[in-house]
């Protein structure tokens, strides 16, 4: 299917039932995932296929109204609250925090401009606040966070949720936790960095563009401006994406995660999209 | 805002400053987002994953409602079947919602209105009434997520008689239900 406009008028029957028969395909989800990208550029090109895009989607709908209705556990009401409650919490109060956005000291950008790079990198060993402004938040953010995101990775899904008991008892105690803060092509999503009593950290992300396979996110931690690799995650993964560091924080000014070749870099090449300043 | 009393759409615009309108919603519509949740994914734990999934996109893109493409209802099991068709192709549930298609008309047409007078019984009976290789084909696009190219391998059939199918089950249940809506409006006193 191509980008320009069809003239319904001017085309054949046969030509009109190839249509009908792509575009009920698609409002059923029955396209092959490229496919259905095709149609959906034609659509946006297209008025009259999108009016009967429109129409067939409708129907399709009401499909969903045909199942018996089902009652969901309790428990299930107070899941989504406090998930949303966390998110909530986490979006109004990481508004007020900037970001570092780019490697290096001003002078060595690029010409995007980003804001300038934190005190902290240039002046390590900055100190961290005990009992940080989020603490209040947890233990709750944290569970639900973790439980949000554990299950991401379909064929993980059966041994993340096996060891789900294992995290949650670990991080129930935390000894402080961090937000941060996306910028440039992740200014969407947001990440909850979680220090525990004992174990490594956790790392939480939410809303991370999703990569395609040989790309992956990596988390870096930097001390006296060394950034150094503390995870990488698996590649084309995106979104929710839950990961322990491979290192504690002793001494880390900044926790920052940029995107990096599959399988993860030496050292970042890449700008910064998720970080935050210990 | 009225909370109990409120329209779907007013909820919808609090959001997401307030999670009372989040709970509201789910109040009125977690029992039909379970019932098509379950009929897709077979189990009750994985639905209420694909529900709160669901009801967590809502509570983020509550801005992309549209009303001229109908209810806030259908809006949100749409919304739940995308998420449940992420879980049987197994997706992560952040893969994006379906794009916006272009401009909306500037008002609903006169089959989304319809639509929406429509209840279960109805559209069941439509259902039924479809002759029974267009409705099982529309099942298993619908309810299984499987594509065409799956249906046909499935059945062992070509993939064009699938794609003829689609498309006629399609047309035929449309023509059932505005016979259904017509006969509605005669049934009225």
């Amino acid at each position: 299917m191509n980008s320009s406009a069809h003239d319904y008028a001017r085309l054949a029957p046969v030509e009109q039932e190839a249509l009908e028969e792509t575009l009920s395909a698609f409002a059923l989800g029955a396209l092959p995932e490229t496919e259905a990208e095709d149609v959906t550029r034609h659509l946006s090109a297209c008025p009259q296929c999108r009016a009967r895009a429109r129409a067939l989607a409708t129907t399709v709908g009401l499909l969903a109204a045909a199942c018996d209705d089902v009652e969901p556990s309790p428990a299930l009401k107070t899941r989504l609250l406090a998930a949303a409650d966390a998110e909530r919490r986490a979006g109004s109060a990481a508004d007020g925090q900037r970001a570092p956005t780019a490697w290096g000291a001003p002078g060595t950008r690029g010409g995007a401009e980003p804001p300038p790079p934190p005190l902290a990198w240039r002046a390590p060993g900055a100190r961290r606040e005990r009992g940080s402004r989020w603490a209040w938040a947890l233990p709750m953010a944290a569970l639900v966070l973790v439980s949000i995101g554990l299950g991401v990775w379909g064929v993980q899904l059966q041994r993340e949720l096996e060891r789900q008991g294992e995290v949650l008892a670990l991080y129930q105690d935390a000894r402080h936790t961090w937000r941060l803060a996306g910028s440039g092509p992740a200014a969407e999503a947001t990440a909850t960095l979680v220090e525990p009593v004992a174990g490594r950290p956790l790392l939480v992300t939410q809303g991370l563009p999703n990569l395609p396979a040989s790309q992956a996110y990596q988390v870096w931690v930097i001390r006296n401006g060394q950034p150094t690799s503390a995870r990488v995650f698996p590649a084309g993964a995106g979104g929710q994406l839950v990961g322990e560091l491979e290192q504690g924080l002793q001494d880390v000014s900044t926790v920052a995660v940029t995107v990096e070749p599959a399988g993860g870099s030496p050292a970042p090449t890449s700008p910064v999209v998720l970080a935050a300043n210990l | 805002m009225e909370t109990e009393s409120a329209s779907d759409e007013a909820l919808l615009l609090a959001l997401p400053d307030r999670l009372e309108a989040l709970e509201l919603l789910y109040e009125r519509y977690a029992r039909p987002a379970m019932g098509l949740a379950v009929r897709m994914v077979g189990d009750r734990e994985t639905a209420e994953e694909v529900v709160q999934e669901a009801f967590l996109s809502v509570w983020r893109h509550a801005r992309r409602y549209e009303p001229t493409r109908g209810s806030v209802r259908t809006w949100l099991l749409g919304i739940v079947h995308h998420r449940a068709i992420d879980r049987l192709r197994g997706r992560p549930p952040t893969a994006p919602l379906p794009e916006e298609l272009g401009p909306d008309p500037a008002a609903p047409d006169v089959w989304t209105l319809a639509a929406q007078q429509l209840d279960r019984a109805a559209i069941r009976d439509a259902l039924a009434h479809l002759p029974p290789e267009q409705r099982q084909a529309i099942e298993l696009a619908y309810f299984s997520g499987l594509t065409q190219t799956q249906i046909a391998a499935a059945l062992g059939l070509p993939l064009g008689t699938v794609k003829g199918r689609l498309r006629l089950g399609l047309g035929r249940l449309r023509g059932l239900l505005e016979t259904a809506r017509v006969g509605l409006d005669e049934g009225e006193p």
